[in-house]
């Protein structure tokens, strides 16, 4: 093994840490878009899709491919507009399965 | 020695550790420079301050679509650099249409593969320096042609050598003018060069008209137009001629959907018999209006002087609409093709027959596309009427899908 490749080793393993971060962040913004007593709204709506689209996109580079499906059905929920009942039942979902692989 | 060494790359993505990831495996693998952006706004500040050799463009970029800013970039600069694709998506479909769009490459983000990435960066990258190449050896044949290509004038050889024929000892007295498009700096700004160079083309063609047994019309550089006047012109003659072209070439036409005004900046030089040279002063009697006209007109102020329909650029009442309409501040969608892509708006204002959107960063919007008002229960077929920079006219074709 090079040491450019294991230069680069090391950075992807930084960044998938940090990725691995992020995602606990999500869950908590996940949380707080859901919230019983929020109404979910077009930006509601739109803030849960960008992260689902974000997992979806860069989870398999960071070593947590388990997401990624997931991740996209939640991405593909919002566009058909689901009820909130059912939105919100994907959405923790979601959360359980990111608890589920990612140790925060 | 590795060619590729140091070769300077773009790359776009709403992810800004997916931006990490790329930019570590391009420069620590593949030794190229990386510089980043998340916004198109930022990507095209990048692109017209430094000289790029690749872009990469994320297909999806939540906001807008990567064909869309792969489009711009083809549109707006001058030698655009080879644009590559990194999608998740990867259907043979997205593919077709990124290569219509003008793609070298596309590159698999969930199956990505460092080498095919690297190698997909420099094999475009070769290409295009190949293109370059032949494109500047071009350059030099056109420069000698002996009519401009784009506006049919005189060449800039050959306008040079005449002037110079005409200033040496055997020539006679003479005037010349020097005519530029007042706004073609903006224009390429604000709508790129190939809509500036159909508006450059138009300029040169009223200038056209005026040439004569004594008056001949070139290019002095690629941009800027002359009128040479033989044959011992007087001052009069000169003054009338210029205050002619002037108003010729002060005029308003549509470009690629957008409405633009133009006009010129004339420069007056004198040549006597004796070979002294008497310069007239450098600005027309209508520069200052000129200049207070399009101050101040950037990519990110340009939609707020639509708005205030003050734009010297964008003529006035374009729009013709036949019924009342009323500021909305509304979020919408641009769906293209069937959800094949769709682009976020805000809807500025509604009448019975249309609307008036504001898209942001570099869009440009076809002709025919669906617009979903969300949460108005408006969801129609429409047809682009115009565009100027971020700001689009629909009518609506149809009713509620």
């Amino acid at each position: 093994m090079t040491t450019t490749t294991a230069q680069l080793q090391n950075r992807i393993a930084q960044l998938s840490e940090k990725f691995a971060a992020r995602c606990t962040e999500d869950v908590t913004a996940l949380k707080d878009l859901t919230g019983v007593s929020v109404a979910m709204g077009p930006d509601q709506q739109q803030q849960i899709k960008s992260i689902a689209h974000r997992i979806a996109g860069t989870a398999a580079l960071f070593g947590f491919e388990p997401l990624t499906e997931p991740a996209r059905q939640l991405e593909q929920a919002v566009n058909d507009e689901m009820t909130d009942d059912h939105l919100r039942q994907a959405v923790h979902d979601f959360m359980e399965i990111i608890q589920a692989h990612v140790k925060g | 020695m590795d060619v590729m060494d140091k070769k300077r790359v773009a790359l776009i993505d709403d992810d800004p550790l997916f931006v990490e990831f790329i930019s570590s495996i391009l420069s620590q693998e593949g030794n190229f420079r990386v510089a980043s952006a998340t916004t198109s706004d930022e990507l095209f500040a990048l692109l017209e301050s430094q000289n790029f050799q690749c872009v990469l463009v994320d297909y999806d970029l939540g906001t807008m679509s990567g064909l869309m800013v792969g489009q711009q970039i083809k549109d707006r600069l001058q030698s655009p650099p080879p644009i590559v694709m990194l999608t998740g998506e990867g259907s043979e479909r997205t593919v077709t249409k990124a290569f219509r769009v003008g793609f070298s490459d596309y590159v698999s983000k969930r199956h990505l593969d460092k080498d095919e990435l690297i190698g997909a960066v420099r094999s475009s990258i070769k290409k295009f320096e190949a293109d370059q190449m032949a494109w500047a050896r071009e350059q030099r044949v056109r420069e000698h042609r002996r009519f401009d290509e784009l506006t049919g004038l005189l060449g800039v050889a050959h306008t040079n050598e005449r002037i110079e024929d005409l200033s040496g000892p055997k020539g006679g007295p003479f005037a010349l003018l020097t005519v530029s498009l007042t706004e073609l700096a903006e224009l390429r700004q604000v709508l790129g060069y190939k809509t500036a160079d159909k508006a450059l083309q138009a300029f040169a063609l009223k200038l056209s008209e005026f040439q004569s047994k004594h008056v001949i019309c070139g290019h002095m550089d690629h941009d800027s137009l002359a009128v040479i006047i033989s044959a011992n012109p007087s001052e009069e003659l000169v003054e009338n001629l210029a205050e002619k072209i002037r108003q010729a070439l002060t005029f308003v036409a549509d470009f690629d959907r957008s409405t633009v005004s133009v006009s010129p900046t004339i420069t007056r030089v004198f040549k006597n018999g004796s070979n002294a040279e008497v310069q007239i002063p450098a600005k027309s009697e209508n520069a200052d209006t000129l200049e207070h006209a399009t101050a101040g007109i950037t990519p990110e102020t340009a939609t707020d002087v639509v708005g205030e329909k003050t734009n010297a650029i964008v003529k006035e009442g374009k729009e013709r609409r036949a019924h009342t309409r009323h500021r909305v501040l509304k979020r919408g969608k641009i769906i293209i093709n069937d959800l094949v892509s769709v682009v976020d708006c805000t809807v500025r204002d509604m009448s019975e027959g249309g609307a008036r959107l504001r898209v942001n960063g570099v869009f440009v919007a076809p002709d025919n596309f669906v617009l979903d008002i969300v949460g108005s229960g408006i969801k129609r077929p429409v047809s682009t009427q115009w565009q100027c920079g971020t700001e689009i006219g629909v009518q609506y074709m149809g009713p509620n899908i």
